[in-house]
């Protein structure tokens, strides 16, 4: 696949809604550890929801599908996720308007507004023992290797993602719930570490399918 | 008015917490709630989406504070943001305070019209004073700083002590604030006997973290145009409490002292009977009805709308609630009520209809929704379907707690539509005042206490009534309509659709009941004679027709006293012989058939007329008063007599002097009477002939030689009032000097008194009492002892004493009378 075109990002997001209902258990057991035990109800919940607020989006742009997404995150996950993956798919909304379809370069420029839009949200940086310990590596190498095609770029950015997911789990948490773990939460993966090295997984086998 | 928007993971949290500010706020305040996620927002979680509504369902031209719980709590409010247009944006602030006490705090300051910034600064600093109570020495925030008016050269500065059991806590201390927010002035309270403060009385905070206990002074200072003003009012309010009893430690430590003894089974409220009477009728929820909507245009829809909104959803929470709790109690269906009533709000055809209205025709929100309400409450009514008839009805009860939430005050007078039981939750003294006592034959209240203010004042109107019956089985609350019930006021007993065996045994418990009302009722009327056998002729003090008609309810024996200066004061002429023949005749009529002493004119002193142009007194109440001036007006007196002496014709009458100080004063005011009587007869005008004459016994002078007196009169009254004031010399409108006139009877009165009795006692001339005294079972019984035969008093005090005097013997009295008299030292009475 050359292009990520409109039909493809709803395969994305389908697939997502997919995933994260089947690791519902898993990212919740991760929660349960540092945090409220709810991010994978909370991630099942909204993208269940945003699986049937795409399917009749098909003919639409990638703008408004995105939109449509980050609204739905918005007011249906209730954690913390739901605005931060919100502004994720808001700022790539911003600059996806009116494209049907999007090359590795433009792919790695929506993610690029996306992370942007998650760190202006959460205040989250590297290191923080977030979903931003995922998302930025994963975004710099997509960037990276955006020249070698979408596919490779895909691939590179889920391998950083889980690279990032996993580099949290010595980390010692500075936002967010687990933060009030403090020490207490090293030695966890971070649940939303986790959801995001999902969304890169899932990206990367829609784009190779 | 700054709105308020609840943002929490927990839907119940946020609606704990709205009740929590609505019980320091009122209806009024513009509060939204968003909270939990999920479908029925039942999970936790937050809805950035959810919030932006609530913040523009709250907001106002003031602009709106968003309170927060945690994590993304305040992730999605901050995204709710950047879905606000951007005029309204810049209006909205996120509290960075804790979700409970900064929602408290906010609320507080919204209410008294705090400004956005003010709002929110006292919200954010609201943990204050529980860190500093919890660590005073790591406190983080603290109120405010302020600068120190007191010593500004115009700051005026009032001290006073803290009375409050509790000390200033938030209740009080919110309405502090509020009494604060009507003067412009800067205003400061400090703390002076801890030495915390000063802090600006406009802070909740602030003046919580004086930790002002009670008995602690603490020191106002305000500068500012009415700076004088705002000090004595904040006194005033600080000194009576601010709203909180000042007495409830006092009846705490009573109730210890004091329990009240539990029968079997009270312990879980047992219902209690406060007032006696057995009543059979069928049972009726009364219903607030009246209200008042506000008039005049509203100034900004938006607002309009905003606080329409902001009731609806303050309706439904109310509903759900009420709901939940029927559910819980009564089973799913009952509850399914008021779920049906939260569905005939949620109805977009009267919200629309009301914006509408606040849009287009500039109407208030309270008007809008009355006005939309009503409309269709009308089209239901016009219908066929029994069903949509009777949603009517539950709109008519939503639309009106919608208008409380609206803050109109919808009167709270309880009325039944015929004669029966009424059946209510709780009643305010007020309520108990206002029941129409021929419609209400009993009241059960399910809450409220036997010793509450509702319950005294139920038994001083005579209204059967039993409380705390929210325990008896099935809940009276919810009884199918009709229904009858009896009830025993003094056992307690509640019976439910009683049948023919049980009506039977109850209504024979009535006609005992009422027998034994007829009879106290007939007790009154009945003489006071004492357990030795004498008997006393307890008569009334009257000086208006409805005296009289007191007089006569309360089985006073006659008119000890009537007063008829009334007639003659604030007016520009004295009345005429004829006028005063009317007003006699209406103030007499009520005790028809009974003895009525009339005393003549008792003006002067503190009492003026201005037609007679009485030149100013430097001891009015040594100078021309009562006869004396009488005396000096003998055209006046004249007309008196003879309108006295006429209407004697048709009523028991006789005629009193007033302040006679010299034998030569009586007999010329006797020598006025015969010469009345004469011109009468002259003009052959029927009256009473002769006709009993007496005297009052207030000045020393004539109590002293009583006995030279004696045999010019047919009855003495002594005035203790100012016998009194005369003995002893003293003003009795002088503050300074009361004590010894209410609470003593001086030896020497005491002696004065005895001597008029034993004057007049040789001659068999009955002498009465007529001052404040004889009503108090005290003296009345050394005057009784002392020899009086008669007292008089306003009429309401009569059946206590008419029921006093049937409780002693006459021989004690007496008694007691001979010992104090040999005592130097003044009696306490009081």
């Amino acid at each position: 696949m050359n292009e990520l075109t409109a039909a493809a990002v709803i395969d994305w997001l389908t697939a997502l809604s997919k995933v994260y209902n089947e690791k519902k258990d898993y990212l919740t057991d991760l929660d349960r550890a540092i945090g409220d035990a709810d991010h994978g109800a909370n991630m099942a919940r909204g993208f269940t929801v945003v699986a049937e607020k795409i399917s009749p989006l098909a003919d639409k742009d990638i703008g408004t599908i995105f939109k449509t997404v980050a609204m739905t995150l918005i007011s249906t996950v209730g954690g913390a996720s739901g605005p931060l993956y919100g502004s994720f798919f808001l700022q790539a909304a911003g600059v996806t308007n009116g494209k049907t379809g999007l090359n590795a370069g433009e792919a790695g420029t929506m993610l690029e507004a996306g992370l942007k839009g998650v760190v202006a949200r959460g205040k989250a940086a590297v290191g923080d023992k977030t979903m931003i310990d995922a998302m930025t590596p994963a975004v710099a190498a997509f960037q990276a290797a955006a020249g070698e095609g979408l596919s490779s770029a895909a691939d590179k950015a889920r391998q950083a993602a889980r690279a990032g997911a996993d580099s949290t789990t010595p980390l010692v948490a500075k936002k967010g719930r687990a933060s009030y773990l403090g020490e207490r939460s090293a030695g966890h993966l971070d649940p939303g570490s986790e959801s995001t090295a999902l969304l890169f997984q899932t990206l990367y086998d829609i784009v190779v399918k | 008015m700054v709105g308020l928007v609840l943002v929490s993971h927990s839907r119940p949290l946020a609606e704990a917490t709205l009740t929590l500010v609505r019980a320091m706020t009122g209806p009024e305040l513009p509060i939204a709630i968003a909270a939990g996620a999920g479908a029925n927002h039942e999970d936790l979680g937050t809805d950035a989406v959810e919030i932006s509504e609530a913040i523009q369902s709250v907001a106002g031209a003031d602009g709106v504070v968003v309170l927060m719980d945690m994590g993304s709590a305040v992730l999605s409010a901050e995204m709710a943001l950047d879905f606000l247009d951007e005029s309204l944006k810049t209006k909205v602030k996120l509290c960075p305070s804790s979700f409970v006490e900064g929602a408290v705090a906010a609320g507080v300051i919204a209410k008294v019209g705090g400004r956005l910034e003010d709002v929110l600064h006292e919200a954010s600093v609201s943990l204050a004073q529980k860190t500093e109570h919890i660590s005073p020495d790591e406190a983080a925030v603290q109120p405010k700083a302020v600068t120190d008016i007191s010593k500004h050269e115009n700051a005026k500065a009032l001290r006073v002590i803290v009375p409050n059991p509790s000390g200033l806590h938030a209740r009080p201390v919110a309405k502090l604030i509020q009494e604060a927010a009507k003067f412009s002035s800067e205003i400061q309270i400090r703390n002076l006997t801890n030495g915390k403060g000063p802090v600006s009385v406009r802070s909740m905070t602030g003046i919580v973290a004086l930790e002002a206990l009670r008995g602690h002074e603490v020191e106002l200072s305000a500068a500012g145009e009415d700076a004088d003003a705002a000090l004595e009012n904040l006194r005033v309010a600080i000194k009576t409490g601010l709203g909180d009893s000042l007495h409830e430690t006092a009846r705490n430590a009573a109730n210890v002292e004091n329990p009240e003894p539990l029968r079997e089974g009270e312990g879980q409220g047992k219902p209690i009977g406060v007032c006696k009477g057995v009543v059979i009728g069928s049972v009726y929820y009364p219903q607030a009805v009246s209200f008042e909507l506000p008039t005049g245009p509203a100034r900004d829809a938006n607002h309009e709308l905003g606080l329409l909104r902001s009731a609806l959803q303050a309706t439904m929470q109310i509903l759900r609630r009420k709901a939940e709790e029927i559910s819980r109690s009564m089973g799913r269906e009952r509850g399914e009520i008021f779920v049906a009533q939260t569905m005939v709000l949620s109805d977009p055809a009267l919200m629309e209809q009301a914006e509408q209205l606040i849009r287009k025709e500039n109407c208030q929100a309270a008007q809008a929704w009355w006005q939309t309400a009503e409309g269709v409450i009308q089209t239901y009514r016009n219908l066929n379907d029994d069903n949509l008839r009777q949603r009517a009805e539950d709109l008519k009860d939503v639309a009106r707690l919608v208008l409380t939430q609206l803050g109109v005050s919808v009167s709270d007078k309880l009325e039944i539509p015929r004669s029966g039981i009424m059946v209510v939750n709780e009643l305010t003294p007020g309520q108990v005042a206002g029941l129409d006592k021929d419609k209400v034959l009993g009241v059960i209240c399910l809450e409220d206490g036997r010793t509450s203010h509702s319950s005294i004042l139920l038994r001083s109107r005579g209204i059967p009534a039993i409380v705390q019956a929210k325990h008896f089985t099935p809940s009276l609350l919810h009884l199918e309509l009709p229904m009858v019930l009896a009830m025993d006021g003094e056992t307690g007993e509640i019976w439910i659709n009683p049948d023919m065996k049980e009506l039977k045994k109850i209504h024979e418990r009535q006609i005992r009941w009422t027998e034994q009302v007829s009879l106290e009722k007939r007790d009154s009327i009945k003489p006071a004679v004492t357990l030795d056998g004498r008997s006393f002729e307890i008569f009334a003090n009257v000086g208006r027709v409805e005296d009289a008609e007191d007089a006569a309810n309360n089985g006073a024996d006659g008119i000890g006293l009537l007063r008829t200066e009334f007639m003659f004061l604030h007016r520009d002429s004295a009345p005429t012989e004829q006028e005063q023949v009317e007003e006699l005749h209406r103030i007499l009529k009520p005790m028809a058939g009974k003895p009525a002493i009339i005393r003549t004119l008792d003006a002067g002193g503190d009492k003026e007329l201005s037609y007679l142009n009485m030149p100013k007194e430097a001891n009015p109440y040594l100078g021309v008063r009562a006869i004396r001036l009488c005396l000096r007006n003998k055209e006046l007196f004249q007309e008196q007599l003879r309108a006295i002496l006429r209407v004697s014709a048709e009523y028991d009458v006789r005629v009193m002097f007033p302040m006679i100080a010299a034998l030569q004063e009586l007999k010329e005011a006797k020598a006025e009477l015969q010469k009345a009587h004469e011109t009468l007869t002259a003009k052959n005008i029927k009256h009473r002939w002769p006709i009993p004459t007496g005297m009052m016994m207030e000045v020393p002078s004539a109590a002293i030689v009583s006995h030279y007196f004696a045999p010019e009169i047919d009855f003495a009254s002594i005035g203790t009032n100012d016998l009194t004031q005369y003995t002893l010399a003293v003003d009795r409108g002088n503050p300074e000097l009361q004590e010894l006139l209410n609470k003593e009877l001086n030896p020497a009165v005491l002696a004065l008194i005895n001597r008029v009795v034993l004057s007049c006692k040789s001659r068999e001339i009955p002498v009465a009492v007529c001052g404040e005294a004889a009503a108090s079972p005290a003296s009345a019984s050394v005057f009784l002892g002392l020899g009086v035969s008669e007292l008089s008093m306003s009429g309401r005090s009569i059946p206590a004493m008419k029921h006093w005097v049937r409780s002693q013997s006459l021989s004690e009295m007496e008694m007691e009378a001979r010992n104090l008299m040999q005592q130097r030292l003044p009696y306490m009475v009081k």
